[in-house]
């Protein structure tokens, strides 16, 4: 069998493609990479479908051991870059985001995570060989299945790859990086509770600033900052649907985004939800970091993420073919050269 | 019958909830559902899923392939058009042990409804229960209705932990959790039955609408049931509702 295996796991790595959709109605969490547009370009560097499950990791990044005869591999994020320690050369190279590289067995790789990393996403050509359960290969941690044995990864895992060689072919380069904002602006949608808030409060969530709490993570991102008061609608609902993204407002008044593995039903009012195409850059952002929202109408929402998927075309358009370390300087030294 | 005005809530640019009322009634869920089938029939363009929920409907969409201007027109189209045949409701029997082991808050809900422990059984085996729905966690099924303990509220410090298969109660109405976890309601005994595995196509067999009996067994059956479960000796009891 082909596989990596781990020789440090990172804090939380975990199996992930775009989600599990279908089965919310029997309230299985829909899951899928956190920064879907980190993962639908890794993927497409390294030659695959935008949608097929690759590795997320948060915080810390994971380092393997190639147990295949080949195997190409790209990162993506914000400041984070792979470093590979090929088996035949036996020296270190540092391969950029967005940039692939063909290694071959017993050479070993690392996700360096910078100072402003804190999500990174490793792609694979041909994937990882995990089942797909229920539509989909992501990792559900709550109800231990899906990705590799449905869990994060722990060193000494062997995640096993779909193909056991790669074709030698020139590597692919994306000269665009993603980006993370200080002081980011997410876009909402305002509801659909509104009303259970006071007018007062409702304000306030547009002109606060709130800091992403360390207690986060994938089902929930907590945020410090002004408290919200509930209307005298109050604040427990009859139960109702809910989409990634929304900003429940339990009754400490705290603002909570529900993330990639949220419950897909609850009781909480919602004051607004987050549009889809600023998700990625939510996903990006650390605890300590700090947003601001802002209210779009949901045509608008429509129209942006139209706008963000046909610029994604033309990103995945801009791949240059490279055949040499010089020729990827290069190709990198031309595109910062044409924006400044 | 009439047609229910339907209220859109928007929830942000890749889910409309359309809510059918705002209250717990067995005929407003039943619409939901069936609105669910009709949306699902009608393959909408964009349409990824639906997620019913007591009395609103949950529409996932892409925003790449519809919009909410034209789901709203087609989703209202849908509904005038009419109640299609409801679906025949199915009704589990399910077993359950109220044995002192597993009915950690029996006692003190009888107190507090004001009714004998006796009473309080025969509210949990002689209520033909209904199934609202599915959420909070996976397979987890909310039912209803006891009428009798509406204004039982749920446990002041929710428990870190339940067992998979514990019921329980609070405000009238009932929650059969599939899997061990954080619980707030009053539990009130176990059924050994497995409710969602994700290694059955699909994991849960119970839909909304469905009709659920509890059947009163002692630890010793409670235990038999569990081991034939385990040996992949046991099967739900079902019937189709005429």
């Amino acid at each position: 069998m082909s596989f990596l295996r781990v020789t440090e796991a990172g804090l939380w790595s975990t199996v992930q493609d775009l989600g599990r959709f279908g089965s919310q109605a029997l309230a299985v969490p829909v899951c899928g990479a956190r920064d879907a547009d980190a993962l639908r370009l890794a993927n497409v560097v390294v030659g695959n479908d935008e949608g097929c499950a690759g590795l997320e990791m948060v915080i810390s990044g994971a380092a393997f051991e190639v147990v295949a005869e080949s195997v190409r591999v790209a990162v993506a994020g914000a400041d984070c870059l792979l470093e590979i320690e090929s088996a035949k050369e036996k020296k270190r190279r540092r391969i950029p985001p967005l940039e692939s590289v063909r290694l071959c067995r017993g050479s070993r790789l690392r996700v360096v995570f910078g100072a402003g990393c804190f999500c990174a996403l490793l792609a694979v050509e041909r994937g990882f060989a995990v089942e797909k359960i229920l539509g989909s290969r992501s990792t559900c941690v709550a109800g231990k299945f899906g990705g590799f044995n449905g869990r994060p990864l722990q060193p000494g895992d062997e995640l096993p790859l779909a193909a056991a060689r790669v074709e030698k072919r020139p590597e692919s380069l994306l000269t665009e990086s993603l980006e993370k904002e200080v002081d980011s602006i997410i876009r909402v949608v305002p509801g659909p509770q509104e009303e259970n808030f006071t007018e007062a409060a409702r304000q306030l969530f547009y002109r606060s600033r709130y800091t992403i709490s360390p207690r986060s993570d994938r089902i929930g991102i907590r945020l410090h900052g002004a408290a919200l008061a509930h209307s005298a609608l109050g604040f427990n609902l009859i139960s109702d649907g809910i989409v990634t993204g929304a900003v429940q407002v339990p009754g400490n008044g705290l603002p909570i985004i529900l993330f990639y593995d949220h419950q897909t039903t609850g009781g909480y009012p919602k004051i607004a939800t987050v549009i889809s195409t600023d998700l990625p850059r939510l996903g990006r952002l650390a605890p300590g970091e700090t947003i601001q929202f802002s209210a779009v109408t949901v045509a608008r929402a429509e129209a942006l993420r139209r706008l963000h998927e046909a610029n994604f075309q033309r990103l995945c358009r801009s791949i240059v073919p490279v055949t040499s370390e010089e020729e990827a300087l290069s190709a990198r030294l031309r595109a910062a050269s044409l924006i400044s | 019958m009439t047609v229910r005005p339907l209220t859109f809530l928007p929830c942000g640019d890749t889910a409309l909830s359309v809510q059918l009322g705002d209250t717990i009634e067995r005929q407003l869920c039943v619409e939901v559902g069936q609105l669910k089938e009709a949306v699902e029939r009608a393959r909408l363009p964009g349409v990824v899923e639906c997620v019913p929920t007591y009395c609103s409907l949950l529409v996932h969409y892409s925003p790449l392939q519809t919009s909410q201007d034209e789901l709203k027109a087609a989703l209202t189209e849908l509904a005038a058009a009419g109640q299609t045949a409801a679906r025949r409701a199915v009704r589990w029997r399910l077993p359950l042990c109220c044995d002192a082991a597993f009915a950690w808050d029996l006692d003190r809900i009888s107190d507090e409804a004001d009714l004998s422990r006796a009473e309080v059984e025969r509210l949990l085996f002689e209520t033909e229960l209904f199934l609202y729905m599915t959420g909070f966690m996976m397979g987890l099924l909310y039912v209803g209705d006891f009428p009798r303990l509406a204004r039982l509220s749920r446990r002041g410090d929710p428990r870190t932990a339940v067992d998979g298969g514990a019921v329980a109660v609070a405000q009238g109405l009932g929650v059969i959790y599939p899997v061990a976890g954080p619980g707030g309601w009053n539990v009130v005994g176990n059924t050994p039955v497995p409710l969602f595995n994700i290694d059955n196509t699909p994991p849960s067999p119970f839909t909304p609408g469905d009709i659920i009996c509890f059947q009163q067994v002692d630890s010793v059956e409670h235990r038999r049931i569990v081991r034939a479960v385990e040996s992949g000796d046991y099967h739900l009891q079902r019937e189709e509702v005429s």
